[in-house]
């Protein structure tokens, strides 16, 4: 599986819980539905993560980045 | 005669003599135009150099002579014609260039205040940030430690499996930073900018110091939800040139300040000035996100601070971020629960702390406080792709 980040477009907001369900039937195993930001995380399996970007009410997917850190701290 | 033209003179003149001519030099001042000189290494007395009309530097093979216009036309004759006087100029008056760059400036007295909090102006304000939220993201919050006794503090964790406890240090000292006192409890300089501000301890980076971006969002979204006027997130991804900006945090950074909160993130450590500059990371890059760059006491970029290096990812800010003293986890270095540390990390929670108190005093949030900030900023001579609009000032 695939941990994803999928926003909700502006003019879908208000419809939230419909385009979770979408992303739902479309494969993605959602962990989190964060309402302020009109964000949904979770995970797909591979290959599935473009196909959310169809979804209706869908603005962007993006790869959830495990990569981020506290940036390394230089010398004093 | 070659006169400076528009230098200030003294009156006095310049004789360059040939090479390897002195004696023959002054013998032909004096028989030219009747100039009298005193050697400056033989062993003229004193009252052979008063009585002399100049005085001649063997070493140098120039004189230096008192003239009248008579005398100076004939010596002027004299260094257009062969022989071993060979240029004749007035004597210039020269000034020592005026110190400018902050370079000699002298040390800053760290005893009351850190050089952070005076260099943002935070000892001289009256302001403290009372009744602004502040969340910090980062990896959690010493909530006992005693530097912040007596302050509430409202935590969550967003990393599995680990409390809000700061096991790695990092984001109690960008707490401090932000809103921590003034006047410490176990003594030690004052290190926090909006002491009285709400505390908002997030933990989305994990006790080794990692996230990912879901955390990081709910971390968001939370601050959101709790009415914090600004977001200060001391992390990123590095990012190489050219890369896009996550098209999904510059659509969660523009939500937040349509909902009066403003995100204020690290631009990285990744560059090693002068030889590179590295971009600004992710999430900073993003457009609506405000990146911070870190200086040092001497008002000089961080040698790591990262840069704009292209259209995407743009320093808009800098902060104090080289030998940032705050709180810490734990003791480690003789300074009690504090420590000093460096990096653009450091930078953006004394932003965040001005950002508050601007809150605080004109209402500002969203795009205004940004405005505010940059509006405000003290104008740095460096370029905007390094420091943006300058070091942040409190009102």
């Amino acid at each position: 599986m695939d941990k994803v980040v999928v926003s909700v477009a502006d003019d879908s907001l208000d419809d939230l819980p419909t385009v979770v369900s979408a992303l739902r039937d479309a494969g993605m195993v959602v962990e989190d539905v964060l309402e302020t930001l009109g964000v949904v995380t979770g995970s797909v399996a591979p290959d599935v993560g473009a196909l959310l970007g169809a979804v209706p009410g869908v603005s962007r997917v993006e790869v959830d980045r495990d990569d981020v850190r506290l940036p390394p701290i230089p010398e004093a | 005669m070659s006169q400076p033209t528009g230098a200030e003179t003294t009156g006095r003149y310049l004789v360059l003599l040939e090479d390897k001519s002195v004696a023959a030099g002054a013998r032909e001042m004096s028989r030219v135009a009747g100039i009298s000189t005193a050697g400056s290494a033989d062993s003229a007395t004193r009252e052979e150099l008063a009585a002399a009309d100049g005085v001649i530097f063997q070493d140098l093979g120039i004189a230096v002579v008192d003239a009248t216009p008579d005398q100076v036309a004939r010596l002027t004759e004299a260094a257009a014609a062969p022989g071993p006087i060979s240029v004749v100029e007035a004597e210039r008056v020269v000034h020592a260039y005026t110190v400018t760059d902050e370079a000699a400036a002298p040390p800053v007295d760290e005893s009351v205040f850190t050089w952070g909090l005076q260099a943002v102006g935070a000892n001289l304000s009256t302001v403290t940030g009372k009744g602004i939220r502040v969340a910090v993201l980062d990896t959690g919050f010493t909530v006992a430690h005693p530097d912040f006794a007596g302050r509430t503090a409202v935590t969550q964790s967003f990393i599995t499996g680990e409390t809000v406890d700061d096991a790695h240090g990092h984001g109690t000292h960008c707490i401090g930073s932000a809103t921590g006192p003034r006047q410490p409890a176990g003594g030690g300089p004052g290190y926090g900018v909006a002491f009285e501000a709400e505390i908002y301890a997030g933990k989305v980076l994990s006790n080794a110091g990692s996230g990912s971006d879901s955390g990081i969002l709910a971390g968001i979204e939370w601050a959101i939800a709790n009415g914090c006027a600004v977001i200060s997130m001391s992390l990123g991804a590095a990012v190489r040139p050219g890369t896009p900006h996550s098209q999904i945090f510059e659509q969660a950074a523009t939500r937040a300040l349509s909902k009066g909160t403003l995100i204020i993130a690290a631009a990285g450590n990744e560059s090693r000035r002068p030889g590179r500059v590295n971009p600004v990371g992710h999430p900073a890059n993003c457009p609506s996100i405000l990146s911070v760059g870190a200086i040092d006491v001497q008002r000089a970029i961080a040698p790591f601070s990262c840069g704009t290096v292209d259209t995407i990812g743009q320093v808009d800010l800098v902060g104090p971020g080289v030998d940032v003293y705050s709180s810490w986890n734990k003791e480690d270095g003789g300074l009690g629960m504090r420590k000093r540390i460096s990096g653009t990390s450091m930078a953006t929670p004394h932003v965040a702390g001005v950002a508050a108190l601007i809150a605080e005093k004109y209402g500002s949030r969203g795009w205004e406080l940004w405005a505010r900030l940059s509006q405000s900023a003290r104008r740095l001579g460096l370029p905007s792709t390094d420091v943006g609009a300058g070091l942040v000032q409190t009102p």
